[in-house]
């Protein structure tokens, strides 16, 4: 991790842009505005304090208002896979202020952290990633190196190191209904559009996830019965406004309407989320007992009036009516006239045949009769009735009325539209918009919903769903819908020229970022993997993002290798099984280690672990965890070591059972192969002694002594180089007892062959020898190997005639031969011995003595 | 099988174990949940069915009665009778609860009868999970990670008595308490009664170890090795509720194993086609020819040996009742079917009970199906 700092220009105005610039960053950084960010005090003293009572933070209070004491832009390069767009790249950093506090302007939130130890100005705020979401925020004293040494040791504060926790509406236990069911859904859409069979209906997916947000709302008004629970009140309101925008966009683009005439849609949509005269309406009706008791409805309910118009402003004619004729004055004349007039009121409908030119005379014809009955003032004489006819003949007098009785410009918009254009298109949707909005308003403040859906009118999706995804649900809806607009084909993947190449569609760019930020949650990491699995990027940040999970439970464990080994991340399932397995190691448990070895067919570690047991082995002669031993599976063809532990355990189980013969073809066939570790491979020839010690049988062929030999052998200049001479005795004799069990039950043809073949090279060699000693002068050496020399060449000389060699295979049973050859051999093994260490101290002492400038060569040392 | 009739319950955490709570007579209506994966929140909750009026039958959605914080991940529920449940969590802890209060009783709750902390440790404050629990007449048989093997007979006539717990009546309650240590030394996974006396171990290299328990300690019995030396491991395991030699396990690739626990040996394999993780197997407690499983890979699963009712079954055919010995038969007769849609989260646990079905995913949810159709 990376930090750097920079300080600020002094003037004000380059410190203002920096600070925008970087508040902006910061935003984008967690991808989302508004975000509510609760500023955690851990009790981790960095210091103790010394004098606690004089700590700032009386001070706190009285100390100058700062603005800003420090910005520091720790730049934090990217330890997984990237949050943001730029892997690699630096990213931007997240700027913390200390401010006291100050301005809170267009929704962006400023934390401010009340921590003492930042009053000082040369305390520098440094931070750094904590985990997958956290931030950590610590103070740093900035100060110069020569302060610093000075200062050093009596620097008493106490310091605070601040945990900063990103807290979201979706990580509510309520809400998180909402994130669960709509992965489910998404999935599901996602795995329909890849199957041609299936039929993707973008109407049927959007309403799906309005279902499950009106679940969502109807779930937190069931655990908020009172209401007194201000954050639900506040996430049910975000809910609301959120399904209200999501209807709208799939009345626009979703629905499509023959003939374009949007109306009864918007309508629909209006009904729906304002019921509120609706359910006023049905009060009233079914009051019976006012009918009945002749009583004033009007004057019982005080909002009457106010109902009907709104039933009137959402095109609701026929409730209207009945209300009217529940109204005390419903017989007289001009309630029969309005009544009248709304009965005949044309209604439009797609199928309804009528074809749009001729329903626009129509209506036309028949709001001109109603504002003629209006202007000859039929009405009158009830003023409410008059106002409510007047919003019937589309009076522009009218609108103010209307006005007071929306609650937001939409309803305006809408029932405005109803009364003066009630064939409109929706290309033309976009003018009526502005037009009501700015006469909605008196002045032009929008918020947050008025410009998402000004954007929706204007047919700009783009920005409405670049909009959307500061809403502060997490980018819960800007994902899903993008992505199912992206599916529906409405926003075309060229947008966003300007970010990063790699991304090429906001489609994927949301998943990603919504992935990532599910995969931060304890318990949502699963949802958030079903994103991720949809973007194409999405591999790379799912094999960090898995391996970057903590693994507290082997349930857990179990569900990651599950994902991991579905997508193929090969990576990430030999992380977490090494994970595992030096878990279990410290344990000093093996069998699990191999366990997880095995899983994550991890040969290094499942050798190291082999290595383990053989050692143990080695000590103990034998093995732990027989129970796994026995039962190696596929870890014998992906480790070595294990290949050789399963045969070895074989051999010994054979050796066991008295199956010497089968057991000498797995011993031979271990050798061969010369898989054994080098630690062990004493162990194994020792094991030779177990053929040994029967009799009756032999069990090799001469080829299979050779190559024991052989490795003996080879052990033997091993152990020689290690000068283990403890070693080369109980070789030595090894080979001795070897060459007893040859000449004792091998096929003495051929073992006589063989050891015929180095009788002369022996003659040669041991003459060699005392010549080489003759021609260096060293006359005692020279006459302590003639006997030697004198005594083969005699043997070579005396062999009776007819006989192959010196070993004849028909006469080597015979007479005591194999005991007076064998005597012979240990004679002059032991006094080569002995002569190798004359040699050798010679060798010494020449070295010592000589001066090699003055004899001409290093004279003993030829012979070796 | 169609979707129709399941309803889908969001409870707000993971659900590890769902349990029936059983019901002698009737269609049962309340059930256990436990959660895991909550940090350090994790609950075991128990639910009601609820009913728009007198007269309806109860459904969904579910009334919350009774939440009770545990310690850790939930890893096995199980009931001993109706009244008393025995919940195991990854902390080592073992406790007994009773439900305490009537079906139609507003105040149904948690009462804690016997706790065991620490059941399965590895000392010094280290987290040890207690793997699976397995339940047989008033006796529990626990496994953990310390390859201990914990058996508690319970005091029937003591348990039922008391009501308020005192020190002296908490040993009364315990009849026997065994244990054998080292009973592996792989990962341990499932564990399951053959009889009172003989308990089954399955671990995570596809072994099984069937322990007697009336002789003498830390002898096994039988070792089953799994023959294909795939080493897969076990993830679950379940008997056969009328031939109790038949034990069903079920792999971590998604294969459902049938052995003869007489011969100890592996008669034959069935495959879904679902390769994921199987994480529960479960037989319909009165109509054994139905098997059903959940997997990693969010299907619950029905294997059906009998085809439907109208495919009258001689009475004479022996082999019927040997189905699973004859693997002709498994191959070409056994029917599976998705019993709720595919839902592409894991399915963590299933319980059936009478005609009713209920199983717990890790999107948060629950879900129910009224009609079996068997």
């Amino acid at each position: 991790m990376r930090t750097a700092f920079e300080l600020l220009p002094s003037d004000a105005h380059g410190k203002d842009a920096i600070l925008r610039e970087a508040e902006e960053r910061f935003r984008l950084f967690y991808g989302v505005v508004e975000n509510i960010l609760s500023a955690k005090e851990e009790e981790e003293r960095v210091r103790q304090a010394a004098n606690r009572r004089n700590s700032p933070y009386s001070e706190w209070g009285t100390g100058p208002p700062l603005l800003i004491i420090v910005v520091c832009f720790c730049v934090l390069t990217i330890n997984y896979g990237g949050w943001r767009r730029s892997t690699g790249t630096i990213v931007p950093p997240p700027v913390l202020q200390n401010k006291k506090k100050k301005e809170r302007k267009n929704g962006n939130q400023q934390i401010s952290i009340p921590d003492p130890s930042f009053i000082d100005d040369e305390v520098k705020m440094l931070g750094s990633w904590f985990g997958m979401s956290n931030i950590c925020v610590f103070p740093t004293k900035m100060s110069a190196l020569s302060d610093n040494k000075n200062s050093s040791g009596d620097d008493k504060t106490e310091r605070n190191i601040i945990h900063l926790k990103l807290k979201t509406m979706l990580f509510d236990p309520k809400v998180r209904q909402l994130v669960n069911e709509s992965s489910g859904v998404f999935q599901e859409l996602q795995t329909n559009v890849d199957d041609p069979t299936k039929s993707t209906d973008a109407l049927y997916y959007s309403r799906k996830y309005r279902a499950i947000l009106s679940t969502c709302i109807l779930a937190i008004d069931r655990s908020n019965p009172d209401k007194t629970n201000e954050t639900y009140n506040q996430y049910k309101m975000l809910l609301h406004n959120l399904q209200l925008i999501w209807h709208l966009c799939e009345v626009l683009y979703l629905v499509t309407v023959p003939g374009d005439t949007i109306l009864n849609n918007l309508l629909d949509w209006i009904k729906i989320h304002y019921e509120n005269a609706e359910n006023q309406a049905s009060v009233i009706t079914e009051n019976k007992i006012a009918y009945l008791t002749d009583e004033h409805i009007e004057e019982k309910f005080t909002f009457y009036w106010d109902t009907v118009i709104g039933l009137v402003l959402q095109g609701n004619i026929d409730t209207t009516r009945m209300l009217l004729s529940n109204h005390s004055q419903s017989d007289t004349e001009p309630f029969i006239h309005a009544i009248k007039i709304l009965k005949s009121m044309p209604t439009y409908s797609i199928y309804g045949g009528l074809p749009i030119a001729e329903y626009t005379s129509r209506f036309k014809g028949w709001q001109s009769s109603a504002k003629a009955k209006l202007e000859c003032g039929v009405f009158l004489s009830d003023s409410n009735l008059n106002n409510v006819m007047k919003i019937i003949c589309g009076d522009p007098d009218a609108t103010n009325l209307i006005r007071s009785h929306c609650s937001t410009w939409f309803q305006f918009l809408v029932a405005q539209l109803i009364y003066t254009d009630p064939t409109v298109k929706k290309h033309s949707l976009s003018l009526y918009a502005h037009r009501s909005v700015s006469k909605y308003y008196e002045e032009s403040e929008y918020n947050h919903m008025d410009t998402l859906a000004l954007d929706l009118f204007d047919g700009d999706l783009e920005g409405f769903v670049k909009k959307l995804k500061s809403y502060p649900d997490s980018g819960w809806s800007s994902t899903h819908l993008t992505n199912l607009l992206h599916l529906c084909d409405k926003i075309e993947p060229e947008f966003e020229i300007s970010e990063a190449v790699e991304y090429k569609n906001p489609n994927e760019q949301y998943l990603l970022d919504y992935g990532t930020f599910l995969m931060t949650h304890h318990s949502l990491w699963q949802a958030g993997v079903t994103y991720l699995d949809y973007c194409s990027a999405g591999k790379g940040y799912l094999s960090v993002l898995l391996s970057k999970l903590e693994i507290t439970s082997d349930l857990r464990v179990s569900k990651i290798l599950h994902y991991a080994t579905a997508r193929r991340l090969h990576n990430v399932v030999s992380s977490v099984c090494k994970v595992k397995g030096m878990l279990s190691l410290q344990k000093s448990r093996i069998g699990e280690a191999l366990c997880w070895a095995i899983r994550g067919q991890d040969s290094a570690f499942a050798t190291h672990l082999g290595d383990l047991y053989l050692k143990e082995y080695v000590k103990s002669r034998c093995f732990a965890n027989p129970d796994i031993l026995d039962n190696l599976g596929s870890i014998v063809v992906t480790c070595d070591r294990f290949m050789f532990i399963g045969k070895y355990i074989q051999f010994l189980k054979l050796a066991l059972d008295k199956k010497l013969n089968e057991a000498a073809l797995l011993y031979i066939e271990l050798l061969r192969s010369n898989i054994c570790p080098e630690y062990f491979r004493l162990t194994l020839l020792m094991d030779v002694l177990m053929f040994i010690d029967d009799s009756k049988e032999c069990y090799f062929n001469i080829t299979d002594i050779s190559l024991i030999t052989m490795r003996l052998d080879d052990a033997i200049m091993e152990s020689n180089e290690d000068s283990e001479t403890s070693d080369q005795f109980l070789l030595s004799q090894v080979i001795i007892t070897l060459s007893d069990l040859e000449c004792d039950y091998l096929n003495a043809q051929e073992c006589c062959n063989r050891l015929n073949f180095w009788v002369r090279p022996r003659i040669v060699a041991q003459t060699i020898i005392v010549i080489g000693f003759l021609t260096d002068y060293n006359w005692w050496m020279s006459l302590v190997n003639v006997p030697a020399a004198a005594w083969i060449i005699y043997e070579f000389v005396t062999i009776p005639r007819g006989n192959t060699g010196l070993f004849d295979p028909t006469e080597i049973h015979h007479r005591g031969q194999l005991k007076k050859h064998m005597r012979n051999f240990v004679i002059f093994t032991g006094w080569y011995l002995i002569t190798f260490f004359f040699y050798l101290y010679f060798m010494i002492l020449a070295i010592l003595k000589g001066n090699p400038l003055e004899t001409e060569a290093p004279q003993h040392v030829n012979r070796f | 099988m169609s979707s129709a009739g399941i309803f889908a319950e969001f409870i707000g955490r993971k659900v590890n174990k769902v349990r029936w709570k059983p019901d002698d007579l009737m269609a049962s209506t309340m059930f256990v949940t436990g959660s895991w994966d909550n940090e350090e929140d994790n609950v075991l909750e128990l639910w009601g069915l609820t009913s728009e009026n007198e007269n309806s039958t109860k459904d969904f959605p579910p009334k919350l009665l009774d939440c009770i914080q545990q310690d850790g991940n939930i890893t096995q529920i199980r009931f001993l009778d109706n009244k008393f449940v025995a919940v195991s969590t990854d902390n080592g802890t073992v406790k007994v609860y009773r439900i305490i209060g009537e079906n139609e009783d507003s105040n149904i709750h948690f009462n804690e009868i016997i706790a065991w902390e620490n059941l399965h440790t590895f000392g010094k404050g280290q987290r040890c999970s207690c793997k699976d629990l397995a339940v047989c007449n008033y006796s529990l048989a626990t496994i953990g990670d310390d390859y201990k093997l914990n058996v508690i007979s319970l005091n029937t006539k003591q348990i039922h008595q008391v009501l308020v717990i005192t020190f002296d009546k908490y040993f009364h309650m315990i009849l026997m308490f065994d244990y054998l240590e080292g009973i592996s030394s792989s990962p341990l996974t499932c564990i399951c009664f053959l009889t009172e006396t003989e308990v089954l171990c399955c671990n995570s290299l596809s072994q099984m170890k069937l322990w007697d328990l009336r002789v003498a300690k830390s002898s096994i019995t039988s070792n089953i090795n799994n023959f294909t030396q795939t080493q897969v491991p076990i993830t679950c395991v379940a008997q056969h509720p009328s031939q109790k030699h038949f034990i069903f396990t079920g792999s971590e690739e998604g294969d459902v194993g049938v052995w003869d626990m007489r011969t100890n040996s592996l008669l034959t394999t069935m495959s879904s086609g679902d390769a994921s993780s199987l994480t529960e197997i479960a037989f319909h407690p009165l109509e054994p020819d139905h098997l059903f499983t959940c997997s990693f890979g969010g299907r619950l699963l029905q294997w059906s040996s009998k085809k439907s009712y109208m495919c009258r079954i001689d009475p004479g055919d022996m082999e019927y009742s040997n189905f699973w010995v004859n693997t002709d038969k498994v191959k070409t007769r056994l029917s599976i079917n998705d019993v709720i849609q595919p839902i592409y989260m894991p399915i963590n646990s299933l319980d059936i009970q009478k005609q009713q079905l209920i199983c717990g995913a890790d999107n948060e949810a629950v879900y129910f199906q009224r009609n079996l159709k068997l």
